[in-house]
């Protein structure tokens, strides 16, 4: 919860998708709903959402907030990121060595997969590694500066409690936030 | 007797996105769409995303159509069963729009239809309520506004079938 915290801290005006476990978390600190992206469902697919809004906003940052075990699912979507290479997207990947989003059942492959040399590999143009929240809380602010894609892995450990996802649907969060980006939009077809 | 010639131009296809005002063409390039890319990275009007696995498209779709664009997705049928939780979840349950043009792969009018592709794709998109149009020349390309039309009026993913490869 510390470093969705601080991701809340620097986020600014910036769009925030986020999935799975990460989502839990953020729609608890989110200051911002009416700028969040949730994906309760479909949650391999935050980072293609995440490309698809920094495409569509290049002047807006875009914070897509991805777990270690959602992106296992879909690595194909590194390299979408990669060939596009948004200037406004940063990817967070929250590693979980507790595995709550499995309850606990760890992903041995997870565990071998080095997810910052595939998004080099991929074509992000920065990535970061931080094991320490400590750290990571003070590389933040530089994260935040860089032109992008960039790609954040950052060890979390969570205490077992499983939060509740938000209330609302996606379909009920999605067309707030769209009510806010769309307006441009109704002048199509005049 | 003449006989006309009876062929789907990709320009046919691109001035219909283009009259509709499609900003983004999601897609997985593919051989069958090799004359449509050629057309579409020479257009300005319309931005190309390229993609990896089918189902990145409805998602990449859908962060642009929040983001207030117009996307479709290009992509072949046997995209559609590898994609089918990204329709449900991220075009069904959300109301987006999406008009999908899909390759029907493995279809002809003429014969037996052998392609499992083609003999399943049909009973997929009623099984999940998603209207569609058959497109195979330029005189029907005119379906793809029709498409659109249903995708927005209805807040729903429609299907437009391209029953024959692009000529050139």
């Amino acid at each position: 919860m510390e470093a969705t915290k601080a991701v809340n801290f620097h986020r600014k005006d910036a769009l925030v998708v986020s999935t799975s476990s990460a989502l839990r978390e953020w729609s608890q600190v989110s200051e911002r709903r009416d700028l969040d992206v949730d994906l309760s469902d479909c949650m391999d697919r935050a980072p293609a959402v995440g490309l698809g809004l920094a495409l569509a906003q290049p002047d807006e940052k875009i914070l897509v907030l991805d777990c270690d075990s959602t992106l296992r699912t879909n690595l194909g979507g590194l390299a979408t990121i990669g060939e596009s290479n948004p200037a406004n997207l940063v990817h967070f990947v929250f590693d979980d060595v507790s595995a709550v989003s499995t309850s606990g059942v760890p992903i041995r492959e997870t565990d071998r997969l080095d997810l910052v040399q595939m998004a080099k590999s991929s074509g992000y143009a920065k990535t970061y590694e931080f094991d320490k929240l400590e750290e990571f809380l003070i590389g933040l602010e530089d994260i935040m500066r860089q032109t992008g894609p960039v790609f954040v892995r950052v060890k979390v450990f969570r205490d077992g409690v499983q939060l509740p996802f938000p209330e609302r649907t996606m379909a009920q969060g999605w067309a707030e936030v769209r009510s806010k980006l769309a307006p441009a939009e109704e002048e199509v077809g005049e | 007797m003449t006989t006309q010639e009876v062929i789907l131009h990709p320009a046919s296809v691109v001035a219909e996105l283009k009259k509709n005002k499609i900003s983004h063409v999601v897609w997985l390039p593919d051989s069958e769409t090799n004359f449509m890319y050629q057309l579409l990275t020479n257009e300005p009007d319309l931005d190309l995303v390229p993609v990896c696995r089918e189902g990145e498209t409805m998602a990449i779709a859908a962060g642009l159509w929040v983001g207030g664009k117009r996307p479709i997705v290009l992509i072949q049928n046997t995209g559609i069963f590898e994609a089918g939780d990204s329709i449900r979840g991220l075009g069904l349950d959300v109301n987006q729009p999406l008009v999908m043009l899909v390759g029907y792969r493995g279809w002809s009018r003429h014969g037996l239809t052998t392609d499992s592709a083609a003999r399943f794709i049909e009973h997929i998109l009623h099984a999940w309520g998603i209207s569609y149009y058959l497109i195979e020349t330029d005189d029907d390309a005119g379906r793809i506004s029709l498409a659109i039309e249903e995708a927005e009026r209805t807040a729903k993913p429609v299907a437009v079938l391209v029953g024959t490869e692009f000529g050139s």
